[in-house]
């Protein structure tokens, strides 16, 4: 497979043509079988020739198939095609040639951490006239080779800007199994059951995966070793306690990566304001995550043969 | 653990009862359920070794929940945390001791707030988990320290003199 290497995409690279294919009565037979279209100038020559062609024709979403095939064959397997959207140009025979290729128009990067690839495609017949204009866009994988993706990162999370609000209504029942989770006792005030200090966790939308914003990081092509929280903060106005419905909103702060002893640690810190029902201030809290990432250091091979 | 009993007495330099605490898988798997905490680390071996971790680890924030039940079962009904702030420094394996431990930094003004600073142990002594707070003692708290400081200085022979402190509106 002569694929374009994933990490040298950029708007302008060229895919390398495939072809000159010469359309076999096999193909537009195996097309018709496994799409059921039938109709039979596609694979009968006497019905070809009575609406007027050569010889049967090659269905179009056949040609299109054959440019998926080689989109994958490009961009990889691990490639994702979310749009595709093709115009058939020409009538192509059993017997002619075609030649297929693709050129990349752009590259983004998308919030999540992967680059969206927007490609135009084509078929060519073997007197260069267009038989198939295409355009398809690929979501690729987090570029490899490359440090961590910082940069992107902050425009997942939204860094500085609200991110998400969520509302919870706490019941007793929430309260008491957090309370014989942790060990812990049961309080009440007026009769109100009251949640424990750290029960701020279970309102928290990331810990909840409610708002998952960076689930990519847990799909970059380093090794992760070890990471977890790094710290939490709360400072209440009042304690939680059942009844209460809670809007948690929350604001990522601060992203950045840091070199540790062993391997490249990546720190998101986020606050959430907890509110409730009267919109009026319950908590506000801060939370720091780490994850560490066994990432190669492209300028150290050379100081560890040393 | 659980207590409804205020201290005897307040002063900067105190320590909290120690706590030990031993977890289980299951406590870990319960854990998660009530805090909606559903890293694999916390209750999926393998993962928790591929990740680097020699066995499954407790949540931090079980840890915390821990100094923070410490805090509040130390400080009586009615006390709670009006803020609390905790950092991880390493990490506790699943089934291993957790010593909880605490002490009093600070005694506000008008005795009924304190600051603390709280901390977990391995068996060998390594803090794992250090955390602060500021403990907001029961709304009785005033009247029955007022009284405990009373029967403490009756009672106490220690010759400390952090008395004066607590004998605020009298």
């Amino acid at each position: 497979m002569n694929g374009v290497r994933t990490q040298t995409l950029e708007a302008g690279t060229e895919f390398e043509a495939r072809g000159p294919v010469v359309i076999g009565l096999e193909d537009t037979v195996r097309w018709a079988a496994a799409s059921g279209d039938y109709t039979p100038f596609h694979f009968d020559p006497a019905a070809a020739a009575d609406r007027g062609f050569r010889g049967p024709v090659a269905h179009g979403p056949w040609k299109s198939a054959v440019l998926r095939s080689l989109l994958d064959e490009w961009l990889g397997q691990s490639s994702t095609l979310v749009e595709f959207d093709a115009r058939y140009l020409s009538a192509d025979c059993v017997g002619d040639e075609l030649t297929f290729g693709g050129v990349v128009s752009s590259v983004e990067a998308a919030d999540d951490g992967s680059r969206r690839v927007r490609c135009d495609l084509w078929a060519r017949r073997a007197d260069g006239g267009q038989s198939v204009a295409a355009t398809a866009v690929v979501v690729v994988d987090a570029q490899p080779g490359g440090g961590l993706p910082v940069d992107r990162l902050k425009a997942a999370v939204k860094l500085g800007e609200d991110a998400g609000s969520f509302v919870y209504r706490v019941d007793r029942n929430d309260i008491l199994s957090f309370v014989d989770a942790i060990g812990g006792w049961s309080r009440a005030d007026d009769d109100d059951t009251i949640a424990p200090t750290t029960f701020f966790a279970a309102l928290d939308p990331v810990e909840r995966r409610d708002l998952d914003l960076d689930a990519f990081l847990q799909r970059l092509p380093f090794p992760m070793r070890g990471g977890g929280n790094a710290f939490n903060e709360v400072d209440y106005v009042r304690p939680i306690r059942e009844g209460d419905v809670i809007t948690v909103t929350t604001r990522y702060t601060d992203v950045y990566e840091k070199k540790g002893s062993r391997g490249t640690l990546l720190f998101r810190v986020r606050t959430n304001e907890l509110r409730d029902a009267d919109g009026q201030l319950v908590a506000t809290t801060r939370c720091g995550h780490v994850l560490t990432y066994d990432v190669p250091d492209p300028a150290a091979t050379g100081e560890a043969s040393a | 653990m659980s207590t409804t009993m205020p201290p005897a007495r307040l002063e900067k330099g105190q320590e909290l009862p120690t706590a030990v605490r031993f977890t289980t898988t299951a406590q870990l798997v319960r854990y998660a359920g009530a805090a909606h905490d559903f890293s694999g680390i916390h209750y999926d071996m393998e993962y928790a070794k591929e990740r680097g971790f020699p066995t499954v680890i407790v949540h931090g924030f079980l840890k915390a929940a821990f100094l923070s039940e410490l805090a509040c079962a130390w400080g009586g009904a009615g006390s709670w945390l009006k803020s609390f702030a905790v950092r991880y420094e390493g990490i506790d394996v699943v089934g291993t001791p957790i010593v909880c431990r605490g002490r009093v930094t600070e005694v506000m003004p008008g005795n009924d707030q304190v600051a603390l600073e709280l901390w977990t142990e391995r068996a060998d002594g390594t803090r794992t988990t250090r955390a602060t707070g500021i403990l907001q003692l029961g709304e009785h708290r005033g009247a029955d320290d007022r009284a405990g400081a009373r029967r403490a200085g009756d009672h106490d022979d220690s010759g400390n003199d952090n008395h004066d402190h607590r004998e605020t509106s009298d």
